[in-house]
C-alpha cells in the first residue's frame, strides 16, 4: 500500500471529522482544563493551544513512523497500552488537581495533598507552577500518548502504509486534521473562562475535576478488566 | 449560603449531570448482536463471518473470515472488503481486504482497536468490489 495524496487527504479528513465527533468528547476536557486556568505567565490561549497541539501532532507522527517502519501496529502499540492507561489515570489526577484549583477548593485539599505527596501530585504541582509556555508543548508531547480509539484506527492504517515516512506522513495528516477541533475547544474554554465569574467559573472547575475522576476510572478499568 | 456550601452544591449538581450523561449515553445495542466467539461464527444473509483466534480480543492480530453460501453473490475472481466501525463512537473506519482463498471463501488479517471509553460493540460490514454492502454483523469484543 502506498501513501499518495489521496491517502493523506483521507487521513486529514478522518482527523477533521473525528476531531469534531470523537476528540472533542475524549480529549476535549483535558484541553479545556489547561485553557481554563487563569494564571500569569502561562502564555495567551492562542500560543498555549498551538504549542499543545504541536506536541500532540509530533507524538502522533513519531508513532506513525514507528508503526510504518515496523509494518505492525500490534508490535508497537500493544506493549505500551498498559503505560498509556496509567498515563490516562495520571492525567485524570492532574485534571482533578486543576479542577479543584479552578473551583477554589484546593485550599481545603491542601492538607490531603501535603499528607499524600505522591509522585503524580508532585509532578502536577511542578507542572502547573511552571511559567514557561513550553510546558504546553511538553504536555502535548506526553498526552499524545493517551489511549485513543480513533488514533489506534489511524495507526493501524499507518502500519500498512509501507515505511517510516509514509507512516509518519499519514499520522501527521491525521494529527493536523484534529487540530481545528482541539483548537476551537481550547479557545472557547480560554475565552469562556475569562468571561465567567464567580460561581460559574468554579462550576467549570468542578466539571473538570469530575471529568478527571472519569479519566482515573477509565485508566483503572483497563487494569481491572472492566 | 456559605462558600463551602456553595462549592459543595456546585460539585453535587455537576456530578449528577455527568452521571446522567454516562448513564443515558446511547449504547446502540441491537437485539441481533452475534456471539462472535461461537464455533462457526455468525451467519446473516447467506454469509458466515468468523474471527480467529477465539475468544476474540482487541489489540492483537486476528484473522477475519467470510464464507458465502452462494459464491456467485460476488463477481468471479474478486476480493471482499471488511469495514470495522463502532456504533455510537467515532473510531474511524478500520478497513481490510478479505482475499479469496477458495470458492466462496475469503480471509484477511487485521486488528480490532480497544476503545478507552469501555465500549465493546463493533459493526463489521462486508462489501464487494463495488463497495456494495453484502451483510453486516454486530458483535462484542473484550
Amino acid at each position: 500500500m502506498t501513501t499518495g495524496l489521496s491517502e493523506l487527504a483521507l487521513s486529514a479528513l478522518a482527523g477533521l471529522l473525528g476531531g469534531l465527533g470523537h476528540c472533542s468528547g475524549m480529549c476535549g476536557p483535558v484541553v479545556a482544563a489547561f485553557n481554563m486556568r487563569k494564571e500569569e505567565g502561562a502564555g495567551a490561549p492562542l500560543s498555549s493551544t498551538l504549542l499543545y497541539n504541536a506536541g500532540r501532532v509530533a507524538t502522533y507522527t513519531l508513532l506513525g513512523a514507528l508503526v510504518g517502519g515496523l509494518g505492525s501496529f500490534v508490535t508497537v502499540v500493544a506493549p505500551m497500552e498498559g503505560a498509556q492507561y496509567a498515563l490516562m489515570s495520571a492525567t485524570g489526577a492532574l485534571m482533578v488537581f486543576m479542577g479543584l484549583s479552578i473551583a477554589g477548593a484546593l485550599g481545603r485539599a491542601a492538607g490531603f495533598i501535603e499528607k499524600h505527596n505522591t509522585m503524580v501530585i508532585g509532578a502536577a504541582r511542578t507542572l502547573l507552577s511552571s511559567r514557561s509556555p513550553l510546558k504546553f508543548l511538553a504536555l502535548g508531547l506526553v498526552l499524545g500518548f493517551l489511549p485513543c480509539g480513533l488514533s489506534y484506527t489511524m495507526l493501524i492504517g499507518a502500519a500498512g502504509a509501507g515505511g517510516i515516512l509514509p507512516g509518519a506522513l499519514r499520522m501527521l495528516s491525521f494529527g493536523l486534521g484534529t487540530v481545528p477541533a482541539m483548537f476551537l475547544i481550547g479557545m472557547l474554554a480560554g475565552g469562556a473562562s475569562n468571561l465567567m465569574r464567580g460561581r460559574l467559573y468554579r462550576a467549570g472547575g468542578a466539571v473538570v475535576a469530575l471529568m478527571g475522576i472519569v479519566y482515573i476510572y477509565r485508566g483503572l478499568a483497563f487494569y481491572a478488566g472492566l | 449560603m456559605s462558600n463551602k456550601k456553595q462549592t459543595s452544591l456546585i460539585f453535587a449538581v455537576a456530578f449528577v449531570l455527568i452521571a446522567l450523561v454516562i448513564v443515558l449515553y446511547p449504547s446502540h445495542r441491537s437485539q441481533d448482536i452475534c456471539d462472535i466467539n461461537r464455533e462457526g461464527g455468525c451467519t446473516i444473509k447467506g454469509i458466515t463471518f468468523s474471527i480467529d483466534p477465539r475468544p476474540v480480543t482487541a489489540m492483537r492480530e486476528n484473522v477475519f473470515r467470510a464464507r458465502l453460501e452462494d459464491p456467485s453473490m460476488v463477481p468471479e475472481g474478486t476480493d471482499l472488503a471488511l469495514h470495522l466501525t463502532m456504533p455510537g463512537m467515532e473510531m474511524g473506519i478500520n478497513r481490510m481486504r478479505l482475499k479469496k482463498i477458495g470458492p466462496g471463501r475469503y480471509s484477511g488479517k487485521g486488528v480490532i482497536p480497544r476503545c478507552p471509553s469501555g465500549q465493546k460493540l463493533w459493526r463489521a460490514a462486508i462489501l464487494d468490489i463495488s463497495a456494495r454492502e453484502l451483510a453486516s454483523f454486530h458483535f462484542e469484543v473484550e
